[in-house]
């Protein structure tokens, strides 16, 4: 067996195994019941029932093209491994257990692409979703992701920053801000303002700069906003993807209890994909909202308003050719993929594209969770997006030199296939761009 | 004896068929909807009749997915296998005649070379199949023994219906073997993978509504 094709039960993991140390069949059984019984949508069976297992959804998973085809890598392959071998066999055993969950958890970014070629309609990410609800149930979830969602449910937000340790950053990052703009004010827990502006975790903690940039852009476009100082600052949410439910629904309503308490219009959230699926789609569905109770909207809309209502105007597009990757969560999720295209071309002289994109892009490889399951699945995650490599490739052949990507988790996955496979090319926020190109 | 099953295949065993299909059918959409108000409010509340006509109608018209687009020859493949499967039970003359006597309207009748040509390349395009699960490699590897076993009673029903149509050698167990699969395929479509004829306006049709009316996107 090549190096590249571990066997996976080889693989160890500090999480899995801990869970694994307490398997029971019979509460593991009992859970598998309760789940699709109780819990599960009776579209879990349509689904079942309707798949005709014809593989036309294979090509359009990146893992299966990037790992030469293999078939265990398809996505209706990997409902094999994991759903179906959980609740269509006799028995299950450990191994069969520890299968579903790597499967789940780290072969498959939830990214709907797939939806998209199954004319059927069958959502394979609901299915896997379910078999990671099943894993988390049973205890057996990667360690790294389990400890982010530890994070949540201790701090509310996915980085166990302290309150303080938040505030504080907001205050140095206004300090920085104010040697540019010395007018310049951070606002925090300003009730009735237009804007509650909301970010991930990571911002304050690794990427301190975005808070920086967005400061100066609301600076200059006049925006009356506020950051929340409490929690419910963080729209993160690893605990969707964990399969941990109940902790998705409080951090959700953390987050709009603190709009609602701040009396905002409008909850801006920075440029994250996950985040936003969670807030827009997932986290108020399970508190009973059809929609989010305050008006929501992600930064590449909020970008693009300002623009359009000439409150920020461009001094120098950039001369740099870029391109741009279009993050699953905010194109197959809410179809920002032209707005987006406007704000780039609006900033920068050169977009080539890759190719296929908008609905039809190639996942980062990080999303869904992916990246966050830790260094022990990294390999795994570069060698199973190839293909997302490739597309690199050939941008950059045609000249692309930067790629710009308005979301979180895809700077990560492309980090690490810019590394692995050696493509040398910078990656960058939307307010990155605006930030360098804008009339400060 | 074969006159006898002859009788049965034509009378009670197909009536007996059609009303397990139409119960079975039933009874599990109305399980479904139950199921769904009680554990997924989200399918009521997000369904589009706009956005679900919209992506079945993208997904049915040949070539204006990119799936279909992608796999041009399994695009003809599968519209000659269900040209052939939708339409030949009700518009081939013999079937024809047969739904008149039993009491049913008069439907259209395809001439016997629309009949004859829909046939073969219905069986054709059902090889195509049988051959794509045993030897490409991934769709063998997510093939369970009952889509083998759906694909084999597929083309027994072809195979049959032609060799009773050209009265060829023992015709006449021919048709007691065509009639005799119709029958098991017609009972057991809400049973097996066949419910895709029933489910697929739903699951389609929710991907759809969801890609359509909340995410704004388009999913074909």
């Amino acid at each position: 067996m090549s190096e590249s094709h571990q066997r996976i039960t080889d693989i160890d993991d500090k999480g899995i195994d801990a869970g694994l140390a307490l398997f029971n069949e019979d509460r593991v059984k009992q859970i598998i019941k309760h789940v699709i019984n109780n819990e599960a949508s009776p579209r879990l069976n349509a689904y079942l029932s309707t798949c005709v297992h014809c593989g036309l959804c294979s090509d359009s998973c990146h893992y299966y093209l990037s790992r030469d085809k293999d078939p265990s890598y398809s996505p209706a392959g990997k409902v094999k491994e994991s759903l179906l071998a959980l609740t269509q066999g006799r028995k299950i055993t450990p191994e069969i257990l520890k299968k579903a969950a790597i499967v789940a958890y780290t072969r498959c970014n939830l990214c709907r692409r797939c939806s998209l070629y199954c004319t059927l309609g069958v959502d394979i990410a609901y299915l896997i979703s379910v078999v990671r609800r099943i894993c988390f149930l049973c205890g057996v979830v990667p360690h790294y992701i389990q400890d982010t969602a530890n994070s949540h449910s201790a701090t509310f937000n996915q980085m166990w920053i302290k309150n303080d340790e938040w505030l504080d950053s907001l205050y140095w990052q206004e300090e920085e801000a104010r040697e540019e703009l010395p007018e310049l004010t951070i606002p925090v827990e300003r009730e009735g303002a237009d804007i509650m502006y909301s970010v991930i975790g990571p911002e304050p903690k690794f990427r301190a700069q975005l808070i920086y940039q967005a400061a100066v852009i609301m600076e200059k476009a006049g925006i009356n906003w506020t950051f929340p100082g409490t929690r419910g600052w963080d729209n993160s949410d690893m605990c969707m993807f964990t399969g941990d439910y109940d902790m998705m629904g409080r951090l959700k309503k953390a987050h709009f209890d603190t709009a609602l308490r701040l009396k905002v219009d409008r909850i801006v959230m920075g440029e994250c994909g996950h985040a936003f699926r969670s807030v827009f789609d997932t986290g108020n569905r399970y508190l009973g909202w059809k929609m989010p109770p305050v008006p929501v909207i992600h930064a590449v809309e909020f970008y693009n308003e300002l623009l359009t209502e000439n409150r920020i105007t461009i001094r120098k597009k950039l001369d740099t050719p870029v391109t741009f990757h279009d993050p699953c969560n905010i194109v197959r999720g809410r179809g920002l993929h032209d707005i987006a295209r406007k704000v780039v071309r609006s900033c920068c002289d050169t977009l080539i594209e890759m190719t296929p994109n908008r609905e039809h892009n190639f996942c980062c490889g990080a999303g869904g969770g992916v990246i966050n399951c830790g260094p022990n699945f990294k390999k795994e995650r570069v060698l199973g997006n190839r293909v997302k490599a490739q597309q690199l490739f050939d941008a950059k052949a045609k000249g692309a030199e930067i790629v710009i990507t308005p979301c979180h988790n895809c700077h990560g996955g492309l980090e690490d296939l810019i590394h692995h496979y050696g493509i040398d090319m910078e990656i960058k926020f939307l307010s990155d761009i605006l930030y360098e190109t804008m009339e400060i | 004896m074969a006159h006898t099953l002859y009788t049965f295949m034509t009378g009670i065993g197909f009536q007996l068929a059609l009303m397990i299909c139409l119960a079975g059918t039933a009874m599990k959409l109305v399980l479904f909807f139950m199921r769904a108000a009680k554990k997924d409010k989200a399918f009521l509340a997000f369904f589009s009749f706009r956005y679900a006509g919209r992506s079945i109608l993208f997904h049915l018209v040949p070539y204006m997915s990119r799936t279909s687009r992608m796999h041009p020859e399994m695009t003809a493949i599968t519209i000659a296998f269900h040209a052939g499967v939708l339409t030949l039970p009700f518009f081939f003359s013999a079937h024809g005649v047969l739904l008149s006597d039993s009491g049913l309207p008069r439907l259209p009748r395809f001439p016997d070379i629309v009949s004859d040509t829909l046939a073969v390349t219905g069986l054709i395009a059902l090889l195509f199949l049988m051959g794509r699960r045993l030897f490409l490699r991934t769709v063998r590897f997510i093939s369970s023994p009952a889509d083998h076993l759906l694909l084999v009673s597929l083309v027994a029903l072809f195979l049959s219906g032609i060799w009773a149509h050209f009265q060829m050698p023992e015709f006449l167990w021919a048709s007691i073997l065509h009639m005799a699969a119709g029958n098991l395929l017609i009972a057991s479509i809400p049973f097996t993978r066949l419910s895709h004829i029933f489910y697929m306006p739903l699951t389609r049709g929710y991907a759809g509504s969801e890609f359509g009316g909340v995410r704004m996107a388009k999913d074909w």
